[in-house]
């Protein structure tokens, strides 16, 4: 019960200090390039007016990377003190990635910002382009490295477990890299970071128009962001194509929770809206929704690229289904405890100095040692995630999604035709949508990370087995400190950024 | 340039609180503080994957 505890408090503060952080990453991974392109058209055009518009965004930019700044160190704080289990058995693997994020990725972020924010009129006007290209090309970079770590935890490849020093070790860092799953990640996580800075950009100036304030630099400003957020939805769109068919391959449970999917079946379409039936259970005959409304045929053309493919539901997976070669959950679990015996064997064997049985022990270990995580589970029920969650905050993150791509459509038809001016309504709503895609941004990482449990890191170590023995009042004090200080921060940005705005973009 | 010492105001206070209050007094490395080696943290991570673990409930 005290360890249940514990995992349960030790997850619910990374994931108040990852959906904190997460609150400032996507506008700074957004804000970065069109400041870079609005800089360009400035050095491009010599208009005045384009370097007083990039130097207002590039202010707001600031004020966001100010606040944000360190909030993600904190993570690596709580890996040390509250994931020991885990931070050891991955070491090996996330030491690269996240080296080379600290070394390279961030100094160059942080080198070029102070030229991009400090170096106007001390730098040439391309040095200062440069600078300003290379902190959103640097940004994203550092992004790239905390995704491939965290595409790895998704679908573990290119390593080998260390039976030893009980470590997962990096046999192909290409592998590692190249992860389809770190960079469907990667591509989609920066696509949402794009379409909230282009939400952002394209809000805080129809906040502009409808107040009639600034309207020249604002009507500017909304044609960049829009034209940004129309071609990044795009991308976003197709990057989760991808990442949904990775998910369909590497985690089907995480994919079935996503639908509400409990019978798998051939050509299963995808409930575009839909209300789950509480009542429902695994393995009972109730109807898992009590209205919905499904595009037949798309999950299994999501999921596999072919309108015929057979998409297996949580019953599938849970109690197995011969005919479509899925083996059950139970007989996972009974592998992987044959796989933890023979570890406690090997261990006790190598001890003794008995060789001949540590070699028997440790070809055990290693033809069950894909099970190796299940054999920590006691109830086959064990390997569904919440679906409730998982469902309605996929469902709310696709709904966000197309709504900002009709959004950024309309906006930039009407500005090229030069009749968004009358339309109040829509700008009104443009206001509205900025909130809405940090929601968006938020169901997407919930749908990633509360999708793949049981597990930290998939088929090989579930959380319970992750954590640390500290104690569980530690862990509630530090969530409790956090949850203030975070706040404050978010407050302090709130306030800062509106008294900004307020004061207008001719103050720059 | 008001903007600016504010800003920098906050990241002072933040980094001290994060690295100077947070870190050394709530999240000192688990592994290092308890033990001396890195045969000793195998050691201790082999036992919570094998011995331990096998008779929780999923912890």
């Amino acid at each position: 019960m005290e360890d249940a505890l514990l995992t349960d408090w030790s997850r619910a503060q990374f994931a108040l200090t990852a959906l904190y952080h997460w609150l400032f990453v996507p506008l700074t991974l957004g804000l970065a390039f069109i400041i870079a392109i609005m800089e360009t058209i400035y050095v491009k055009t010599g208009n005045v007016v384009w370097k007083e518009i990039t130097k207002f965004w590039m202010t707001l930019f600031a004020i966001n990377f100010a606040i944000g700044l360190a909030t993600g160190i904190i993570m690596e704080f709580e890996f040390g003190t509250n994931w020991s289990n885990y931070s050891w058995i991955v070491g090996d693997i996330f030491g690269a990635p996240l080296a080379i994020e600290g070394l390279m990725a961030f100094f160059m972020e942080s080198t070029f910002f102070a030229v991009m924010f400090f170096g106007w009129d001390k730098v040439s006007k391309k040095m200062h382009l440069l600078s300003t290209w290379l902190v959103a090309i640097g940004s994203n970079l550092s992004a790239l490295w905390i995704l491939v770590a965290n595409g790895w935890m998704q679908h573990p490849v290119g390593m080998e477990f260390n039976v030893d020093s009980a470590r997962f070790e990096m046999a192909n860092f290409w592998d590692v890299l190249f992860n389809p799953n770190a960079y469907s990640k990667f591509l989609h996580t920066v696509g949402s970071g794009y379409v909230m800075g282009s939400l952002f950009v394209v809000g805080i100036s129809a906040w502009y128009l409808l107040k009639g304030k600034d309207v020249v630099k604002a009507k500017k400003s909304i044609v960049v962001g829009a034209t940004f957020g129309l071609i990044t939805s795009i991308f976003l769109i197709v990057s989760g194509d991808e990442s949904a068919h990775e998910v369909a391959l590497h985690q089907p449970t995480k994919l079935a929770a996503m639908e509400g999917l409990y019978d798998g079946h051939s050509r299963a379409g995808i409930v575009a809206v839909g209300q789950l039936n509480s009542e429902k259970e695994i393995g009972d005959n109730k109807d898992p929704f009590i209205w919905e409304v499904e595009i037949p045929y798309a999950l299994s053309f999501l999921g596999f690229h072919n309108t015929d493919a057979f998409v297996a539901g949580i019953n599938d997976l849970v109690y197995g289904n011969e005919a479509q070669g899925i083996e059950s959950a139970k007989s996972k679990i009974e592998k992987g405890k044959v796989a933890i015996e023979a570890l406690t064997t090997y261990k006790e064997a190598k001890k003794s100095g008995d060789e001949a049985k540590a070699k028997t022990a440790l070809a055990t270990f290693r033809a069950n040692e894909q099970y190796f995580g299940y054999g920590y589970l006691n109830d086959e029920k064990e390997i569904v995630p919440p679906v409730a969650l998982t469902f309605y905050s996929f469902h709310i993150m696709v709904g966000l999604g197309s709504w900002f791509f009709m959004l950024f459509f309309l906006i930039l038809y009407l500005s090229m035709v030069n009749k968004l001016d009358g339309k109040k309504m829509l700008l009104r709503l443009a206001v509205f949508s900025i909130p809405l895609g940090y929601i968006a941004g938020e169901t997407g990482w919930i749908v990633a990370e509360v999708g793949r449990q049981p597990w930290a890191i998939q088929d090989m170590l579930p959380v319970g087995m992750a954590t640390s023995n500290v104690s569980v009042t530690a862990v509630q004090t530090t969530f409790w400190l956090f949850a203030i200080i975070f706040t404050v921060l978010m407050i302090a940005e709130i306030k800062i950024m509106l008294t900004q705005i307020k004061n207008g973009m001719e103050a720059h | 340039m008001r903007v600016g010492k504010t800003l920098w105001g906050i990241i002072g206070i933040k980094l001290f609180l994060f690295f100077f209050v947070m870190k050394i007094l709530f999240f000192p490395n688990f592994l290092k503080e308890n033990f001396d080696n890195d045969t000793e943290r195998a050691n201790h991570i082999l036992n919570e994957l094998t011995t331990t673990n096998l008779t929780k409930e999923s912890k």
